[in-house]
């Protein structure tokens, strides 16, 4: 990032940005199908989330622990975490340059991402799946 | 193409000002909003995450984490993912919209521009009211 | 990672305050950016008075009045001085025009003026567009039509209207240089003014590469880093929208990359 940087994409000469890597496409696409999805899940999460707000134990385990909206969370966490972590990525490759630092901010996210989910679909189905 | 730098002039030309001049456009705040609710809806969303965990494990694991749902604090940092989450989404309409190359033109742009503004926060106070009514 | 502040030789300084016009009646100050490249110091802001009895409307009068009565060191390209050179792109007053279509009553209180954002400075106002040639090479801006017709080929009006709101695109770097997604990734993000003379080109009945053009724009960076943050539209002083030109490439190229996964 100084003003010694030059255009590496152009048809002028071979490099690792030479060739279109098609991978915006599907990328956008995606976001685009997670964004729909979202939109209905959001709106009933948020009301459900704002619900916690100052529960006691038994009032958080009750206001999860109704089918609908268990469900209905469950489905946000998965797929607001994939969203996120495209999302993410979008940020990751606008600003980390360097090759390797963005190699691991990449992995990094992947995980994080998984981890969130992992945790957000087991915590719900401990409180709501039927005993 | 022709480099004709030969006494490391270029290297030595400074950077023209970019953030701190550029005129802070509502649209342009708008899409840095999207970008930081979006990160902050990350943070938000492990949070979350872990204090369903605690409550689903119970006892002193609820403890440990009821700060996140309870409290000054919590209660801030519920409603702001709340209103991320609505912010966000309004974002991401604005951005379908735009997409099919809708409401582009400079009153449409500004239109859209003050409903993500607005709507996010008129959404999360109607939730609130709501939610308060019916609890 | 992305610098989001200037790096230490670019960081702007208060500069000289220079003396008013005697016997004006009606002054008006611009504060402008100023580095020359001779004397091995940071950039600084300069503040001049005008006449503005004795000058014309437009921003780039004033800095004519100002090179020829008050400073002629101070740099700027002009040309046409009627907005279809592009030559005077700048950022007046926090948004990036055109010098000669600016009006000076456009402005409150003192006009500020500084180079296209995010640039490399040569002097002054006179920023150095190589990247920014070099992206509208990359694009290939000239007719691919295959062998050599023997007559001209002809356009329907229909046809020709689909160009309508591209083909005025003067090249000024206005867009392109108010996109923060620009400043970032210059080295591999083709830009506003690129993608929408990419296409200006994918538009044009006569020409027979469409599917090359879109195929090459389909990349995370080359188009994919405009994230519709709409500055370039905001800015443009034809009045054109590279934003809808994005969005209807990029509607293209998933198109495109939906048709080959089947």
């Amino acid at each position: 990032m100084t003003v010694a940087t030059r255009f590496k994409s152009g048809r002028t000469g071979p490099g690792d940005a030479y060739v279109s890597d098609h991978s915006g496409s599907p990328h956008a696409r995606f976001m685009r199908l997670t964004s729909y999805a979202l939109v209905p899940l959001g709106v009933l999460s948020a009301w459900w989330i704002l619900g916690l707000a100052g529960k006691s134990l038994e009032g958080v385990r009750a206001e999860i622990g109704r089918p609908f909206p268990a469900l209905v969370l469950l489905a946000f966490g998965v797929v607001g975490m994939i969203h996120a972590r495209q999302g993410m990525d979008d940020i990751i490759e606008d600003y980390v340059h360097d090759k390797v630092l963005k190699a691991q901010a990449i992995v990094a996210n992947t995980w994080a991402s998984r981890a969130i989910a992992a945790i957000w679909v087991l915590a719900i189905l401990l409180i709501a799946a039927p005993k | 193409m022709a480099d004709a730098d030969t006494d490391g002039l270029a290297a030595r030309r400074p950077l023209s000002p970019h953030l701190t001049v550029f005129k802070p456009i509502l649209t342009m705040m708008m899409s840095i909003a999207h970008r930081i609710t979006g990160a902050g809806l990350y943070v938000g969303m492990a949070l979350l995450a872990l204090f369903l965990l605690g409550a689903a494990v119970g006892g002193g694991a609820f403890s440990a984490v009821s700060w996140i749902g309870s409290g000054f604090i919590g209660n801030l940092l519920v409603l702001m993912i709340v209103w991320a989450i609505f912010h966000h989404l309004l974002g991401g309409v604005r951005h379908a919209l735009w997409d099919r190359g809708l409401y582009m033109d400079a009153k449409g742009r500004e239109l859209l521009a003050q409903g993500t503004l607005v709507g996010g926060i008129l959404l999360t106070l109607l939730v609130f009211i709501f939610k308060t009514l019916a609890g | 990672m992305v610098e989001f502040t200037l790096p230490k030789n670019s960081v702007v300084a208060e500069g000289k305050t220079w003396p008013k016009p005697e016997g004006a009646e009606r002054l008006r100050e611009l504060r402008i950016y100023r580095w020359d490249p001779d004397d091995g110091a940071n950039p600084r802001i300069d503040t001049y008075f005008i006449d503005a009895d004795d000058c014309g409307p437009m921003v780039l009068d004033a800095l004519i009045w100002i090179k020829n009565r008050i400073d002629p060191t101070l740099a700027f390209r002009r040309s046409c001085r009627e907005g279809i050179c592009g030559s005077c792109s700048m950022n007046i007053g926090g948004l990036n025009t055109l010098a000669c279509t600016k009006g000076m009553d456009e402005i409150d209180g003192a006009i500020k003026i500084y180079p296209l954002p995010h640039m490399a400075v040569v002097k002054d106002l006179v920023p150095d567009l190589t990247i920014f040639y070099e992206q509208y090479a990359a694009i290939q801006p000239w007719l691919r039509g295959g062998p050599a017709p023997e007559k001209e080929r002809l356009q329907s009006p229909e046809q020709r209207a689909k160009l309508d709101g591209l083909y005025e695109c003067i090249l000024c770097a206005c867009c392109s240089t108010a996109c923060p997604s620009y400043w970032w990734n210059a080295d591999r993000f083709l830009g506003p003014a690129a993608l929408l003379q990419a296409f200006r080109w994918v538009q044009d009945s006569r020409d027979e590469a469409t599917n090359d053009r879109v195929s090459y724009v389909d990349d995370v960076f080359r188009l994919y880093r405009c994230h519709t943050i709409m500055n370039c539209t905001q800015v443009c002083p034809k009045s054109l929208s590279p934003a809808k030109a994005i969005a209807e490439l990029k509607n293209m190229a998933i198109a495109q990359d939906e048709a080959e996964s089947r």
